[in-house]
């Protein structure tokens, strides 16, 4: 029998700063750690009468996070406050401690990849990062340039002009100009737009060593793949509110109002579908083919069942396991409560 | 978390203004700007041809180069240095570095002004010759009026970059001050002159040139005019791209 | 289960994916017609954000503001009593408040123009136009009617006011209808003129150019440079060449029909007054076409 696995802590996950997901809208307010490199206090923003930011509050430390939304969620517009480009309606926007916008300091420790700025296009791709590094203040521009075009595996292009590349090219340039002074926070939007599979491994791993270094990285995707395989927590922002944060795992756990479902497959499935159904915590049982999916409404319930059940019936357990503790399941929830 | 490191500013100033140029020189503008700054020349080109009357190069020079010509080159360069930046989005790499904002500022109004100047200074002499001779009275009234064009495109530079970082409709805004501030109410409300580029140039000219020769209100203040202008212009400027936002949402 | 169902024994799934539209389908004309309300709500920015209205209306109301102000003086002085004065007075004249203008619709062209053709162009959205029931022409021509059309009834605006003004105004309205009767074709001419020269340089160069800041002061060198560079030519003594810039140079051209339509002569302080008067309209018709020729064939060879 499969268990369900526990994620390994491995790294510090983002603190769960919202309310759990049943209870809607941010109007408890509850007490962020402002040491983290990365705080959001009660921050909104507003163009009129749009608001694409509501009410906001989340810390972050050292390790990936992901900022997960559909399309005009207002992940941009989050991003860009924080990177002090975009000044809060309301509430503060802090990194390493200081206010955001209007303080050009921050820029030494911040790193921002935007997604949709351009790049000039005559530079050529060394000039580009060689520009970043020399208004960054480092001692050894040209040493650090060549550090970081050959961290993002630039260097056969690293002398053609910018407007000649593919989109793939100019986002890992951008990348590359962001490193260059390898600030302790990295701000990505939309990173793997555009880049094939095998750039995308790459860069993944890239992030995955600088956030085992301590670095707080924080990047937009409305891709649910990728924010699966990359990020140790995620942030999940729907119409400018943030509807989770945390562990997607975790998050799972607490849509209580979801049915949890589970897929096994035994030497008699129809015996253990009535067997099961005699038990409070399960609600559903459907044959398909050779396995039974149960709907259960609480996960850690029925886990503790299975096995005293299966004995009883004196059925033979060959799989147990959950299948929509997915990051597209918890995503597709959240989305759709509004 | 990070070492502080404070940026060079000469070096950035330098870093930012090289970059800038190299934006500015572009094909197709640096063709159409030619054209532009050779507008005078070809005027005198023309008169050449015709034979010349005289005290006619007063006019002429202030007539089509300072009121017409430099504000137009002025204008295509101050706003390609800033505007055009902020407003495709390029200039987000520059405004996310550790730099207070008049460093990012100051190269790029000095490029402008410059490529301005570089164009103007020799397209206003040659025309001042073509035009008025190589008599010694001729020659200083054409000096005096190309080294008050050298600094006057500085002036309009810092006005035409403040313009971009403050707003994005900064070139009809610019056009406007040229048009209808300098153009037609200097001539109307006398007042206003304290405030017009343009009287200022005629002032620093009428110092420079042989006496008599310019009239002017504003005189030998131009100068001190004009560089308190650059300076406020340039404050203003550095203030406001400190506030700037980006101008996309999501 | 005895009584008959509504509908049908037999059951029906009706698709009720993708419909096509089998209706009326308006032509090519209304195409046309579309583009050219498109372009003239465009030009003064309805239809878009409020910033987009900001620089036309503007504009607009700086053209039309002495206007007002004019009647509104004449209105109160009448009250005063000075009506006779009126009768006899010419505060501005059609005429003159046309030249006054002038820069004020320079400004708008200047400004506007490029909204028009420049971004059609830098989104590429010129595709789409030419995927319909348009051809190039009729979008080429369909936006420059409009913007035309706009620059038209900014001029237009301030006369009536002016016209109405000093009708209504005058002690006898029967005679001051008869008498100004006479005003309204040179009023409409001019502005028509106007119009179309300005309105149509402006669109030519802005049909080339596409980055707004290019076409913005291309438009304004091209309305204000040649006239000052005739004048100091003539000034300067080269009469010939002065006189062909004088009937090349748009501003200069406007003030010749100005002069010619409303039946005056130049005044002193023109600086062309040796040539006849007649020349300038077929000055400003001949460079209309070319204008018009111009935009045409950019848009038969752009690729998209």
């Amino acid at each position: 029998m499969t268990e369900p696995t526990v994620d390994p802590e491995a790294t510090v996950a983002p603190e769960p700063a919202a309310p759990s997901p049943q209870r809607s809208g941010s109007s408890t307010f509850v007490e962020v750690d402002t040491s983290q490199p990365i705080v959001l206090e009660r921050v909104s923003r507003w163009y009129g009468n749009v608001v694409a930011v509501n009410d906001i509050t989340f810390a972050l430390g050292s390790g990936i996070t992901g900022l997960l939304g559909p399309n005009g969620a207002g992940k941009s517009t989050l991003l860009h406050m924080l990177a002090g480009l975009l000044r809060p309606s309301s509430g503060r926007v802090l990194i390493a401690g200081r206010p955001a916008w209007r303080d050009p300091q921050v820029y030494a420790d911040i790193g921002l990849v935007p997604e949709r700025e351009a790049v000039q296009p005559f530079l050529t791709g060394r000039q580009f990062v060689e520009l970043a590094a020399r208004l960054q203040g480092l001692p050894d521009p040209a040493a650090a340039t060549e550090r970081a075009i050959a961290t993002v595996d630039l260097s056969v292009v690293a002398d053609r002009a910018v407007g000649t590349y593919s989109k793939g090219m100019r986002q890992r340039v951008k990348v590359a100009a962001a490193l260059v002074h390898e600030p302790s926070i990295l701000l990505l939007d939309e990173p793997f737009n555009g880049m094939d599979p095998r750039q995308r491994l790459h860069m993944m791993d890239l992030l995955r060593s600088m956030a085992a270094a301590g670095r707080t990285i924080l990047f937009s995707s409305h891709i649910l793949e990728e924010v699966e395989r990359l990020a140790d927590g995620i942030l999940v922002i729907h119409a400018g509110r943030l509807a989770a944060a945390g562990d997607y795992r975790e998050i799972r756990r607490l849509m209580t109002d979801r049915p949890h479902t589970f897929r096994v497959r035994s030497s008699d499935n129809r015996r253990l579908a009535s067997a099961f159904l005699a038990e409070p915590t399960v609600f559903g049982a459907e044959l398909h083919d050779d396995r039974l999916a149960v709907s259960v409404t609480e996960f850690s319930g029925f886990t503790r069942i299975v096995a005293r059940v299966a004995r009883d019936s004196a059925v033979r357990l060959f799989e147990v396991a959950p299948t929509d503790d997915s990051l597209e399941s918890v995503f597709e929830y959240l989305v759709s409560r509004r | 978390m990070t070492a502080t490191r404070r940026v060079n500013r000469l070096d950035a100033v330098l870093t930012i203004g090289s970059v800038t140029a190299w934006a500015l020189v572009g094909r197709r503008r640096s063709i159409l700007m030619l054209l532009l700054a050779g507008a005078p020349v070809l005027l005198g080109l023309l008169v050449r041809l015709g034979g010349t009357r005289p005290g006619a190069l007063p006019t002429a020079l202030e007539g089509l180069v300072v009121s017409a010509v430099l504000p137009l080159v002025a204008l295509v360069f101050g706003t390609a240095a800033l505007g055009s930046e902020l407003d495709d989005g390029t200039a987000v790499h520059i405004l996310t570095k550790p730099i207070p904002r008049w460093v990012i500022v100051v190269p790029k109004i000095a490029v402008a002004g410059g490529m301005t100047a570089v164009l103007l200074f020799p397209a206003t002499i040659l025309a001042g010759i073509l035009i008025g001779g190589t008599g010694g009275r001729e020659l200083g009234l054409t000096f005096a009026y190309a080294i008050a064009v050298l600094i006057g495109s500085f002036v309009y530079a810092t006005i035409f970059v403040a313009l971009g970082a403050a707003t994005s409709r900064g070139l009809v805004i610019g056009l406007a001050y040229s048009l209808i501030w300098e153009g037609l109410l200097s001539g109307a409300l006398k007042g206003t002159q304290l405030f017009s580029v343009r009287e200022y140039i005629r002032g620093m000219a009428a110092t420079l040139a042989p006496p008599r020769t310019i009239v002017s209100i504003v005189g030998a203040n131009g100068f001190l005019f004009a560089i308190i202008a650059i300076v406020v212009i340039a404050a203003f400027a550095s203030w406001r791209l400190a506030r700037h936002e980006i101008r996309a949402a999501d | 289960m005895s009584a008959r169902p509504p509908v049908s024994r037999a059951g029906n799934i009706y698709d009720l994916g993708y419909r096509r539209y089998e209706g009326e389908r308006l032509g090519r004309v209304s195409a046309i017609r579309a583009l050219i309300t498109h372009s003239y709500r465009t030009t003064f920015g309805l239809g878009r954000s409020g910033r987009a209205k900001a620089a036309p209306f503007i504009l607009a109301a700086i053209a039309t503001l002495p206007s007002v102000i004019i009647v509104g003086g004449l209105t109160v002085a009448a009250r005063f009593g000075f009506d006779r004065q009126l009768d006899d007075t010419e505060l501005v004249g059609f005429n003159g408040y046309y030249s006054s203008i002038t820069v004020i619709v320079a400004l708008f062209c200047a400004a506007q123009a490029p909204e028009l053709f420049g971004r059609d162009q830098r989104h590429g959205v010129i595709a789409l136009y030419f995927a319909r029931a348009l051809r190039r022409s009729d979008y080429a021509l369909g936006r420059l009617a409009g913007f035309v059309l706009a620059v038209l009834t900014m001029l237009l605006v301030p006369m009536s006011i002016l016209f109405l003004g000093r009708i209504l105004l005058s002690t006898d309205i029967g005679g001051a209808l008869a008498t100004n009767l006479s005003s309204v074709p040179p009023i409409i001419g001019q502005g028509v003129i106007i119009a179309a020269l300005y309105g149509g340089l402006a669109m030519a160069i802005s049909a080339y150019s596409p980055r707004r800041a290019y076409a913005t002061a291309g438009i304004i060198a091209l309305f204000v440079l040649p006239g000052l560079v005739a004048g100091i030519v003539i000034n300067i003594g080269s009469s010939p060449v002065g006189s062909l810039l004088v009937l090349i140079s748009p501003n200069t051209i406007i003030d010749g029909t100005n002069a010619l339509l409303f039946g005056r002569s130049l005044g002193s302080e023109y600086f062309f007054v040796d040539l006849p008067l007649w020349l300038y309209l077929p000055a400003a018709i001949v460079e209309f076409g070319i204008v018009v020729a111009l935009i045409l064939r950019r848009f038969r060879r752009i690729t998209i």
